[in-house]
């Protein structure tokens, strides 16, 4: 898992190459903060200028910090108004895909279906042979063949 | 002297800017921190080396910081690459200046070079720092980042080459190498308020409440630590 320093360290290289426009838009207790937070970190980064900004080798933690500060201190109300339904939907897509996953009713139907294909496969092999418990009279004839054979 | 920059020419005959000192923005962070340190001042003091700073002790022990009153000198050391300059292009060229007025309250030493260099022994408090120079496109960033009125943040080119000149009359400003630097920061590629909303609406609700707290967290722990150690 990263550590706040590391997110500070990577949106403070990130915030280094925004635009002037938008750095002024940035109040500076935003850049002293991070400064302060970024203590000790040892990251180091290689960024791509020719890429997007989404497709930049930083951590998921440190592209939300951003997109934070975008939506605090760049967009307008209107933006952040988009924004905000935006990421509750997001949000619905991703909750809805993990509950689809984690399914508890799906990890059952799963299983039957993984039981009976077991079954299957293995049945033939492991079928079980009938038992035939050896009585008294069973005893008595086996030993007289053995007699005889021995004769 | 050659100044591409009307600013920081004036900047630097304003405050009688006349030592500088060439490093990494990687170690600004420090800078702005504890002031300038010697390498073995930073250990001393436990505070973690930058890379920036790091590459001087290949030279041995460094109990000083050097000032050069020679442009050219820092601002070869300011663009001297280390081996991992090519996995990170995010670290960038700063000259940091002093006037000799200040020296003359800070212990000194000789320093064994062929350039011309000074070394002040230990630590420059903030204070005496009057001036930081930057790549053009990096000077409002760094502004932000240092937020003190008493350093002024300019730009220059860090491939410039500087000469001296006596008589203040002759100054000589380089206008088309000027156009030039301005030229280059509007090419020079960033990341404009269009590829920030794209980003941003990649992300979701839950991801964005997480990283918050987790800020706000460690903020209050280091605000509790700071009252601890009062």
């Amino acid at each position: 898992m990263i550590q706040v320093n590391d997110i500070c360290k990577e949106v403070l290289i990130i915030l280094s190459y925004f635009n002037d426009d938008l750095i002024k838009k940035i109040p500076t207790r935003v850049f002293k903060k991070l400064s302060e937070l970024s203590v000790g970190s040892k990251i180091e980064l290689y960024i791509d200028t020719e890429k997007d900004l989404d497709k930049q080798n930083i951590s998921e933690e440190s592209k939300d910090l951003i997109s934070l500060i975008y939506y605090n201190f760049i967009a307008d109300e209107n933006e952040k108004n988009r924004l905000m339904k935006l990421w509750n939907d997001n949000e619905n897509i991703y909750q809805e895909k993990l509950r689809e996953k984690y399914n508890v009713d799906n990890i059952f139907q799963n299983k039957t279906q993984e039981s009976k294909s077991l079954e299957k496969t293995h049945l033939p092999n492991t079928a079980m042979t009938k038992y035939k418990k050896e009585t008294l009279f069973y005893k008595i004839k086996n030993f007289i063949k053995y007699i005889l054979n021995k004769n | 002297m050659l100044a591409t920059h009307p600013e920081t020419f004036e900047i630097m005959t304003k405050h009688n800017i006349n030592l500088f000192h060439g490093t990494k923005f990687d170690a600004l962070h420090n800078i702005l921190n504890y002031g300038m340190n010697s390498i073995d001042e930073l250990s001393k003091k436990g505070i973690t080396i930058s890379t920036g700073e790091r590459w001087s002790r290949t030279n041995g022990k460094r109990d000083f910081i050097s000032f050069t009153d020679d442009l050219d000198t820092a601002l070869g050391y300011a663009s001297i690459q280390n081996s991992q300059d090519k996995q990170n292009n995010s670290d960038f060229s700063i000259l940091i200046g002093i006037s000799s007025d200040d020296v003359k309250q800070m212990k000194t030493c000789s320093v064994h070079s062929e350039v011309p260099e000074i070394g002040v022994m230990n630590n420059v408090p903030l204070e005496y720092i009057k001036f930081i120079a930057v790549p053009e496109n990096k000077v409002e960033y760094v502004r932000k980042l240092v937020n003190n009125p008493n350093i002024n943040v300019t730009s220059i080119d860090m491939n410039d080459k500087f000469y001296y000149i006596d008589d203040m009359d002759t100054i000589y400003y380089n206008t088309s190498k000027i156009k030039e630097l301005m030229e280059e920061k509007e090419k020079a590629k960033t990341f404009d308020s269009e590829s920030v909303k794209k980003l941003a609406e990649g992300r979701k609700k839950s991801g964005i409440l997480d990283v918050y707290r987790k800020i706000k967290n460690k903020i209050k722990n280091l605000i509790n630590n700071r009252d601890k150690n009062r």
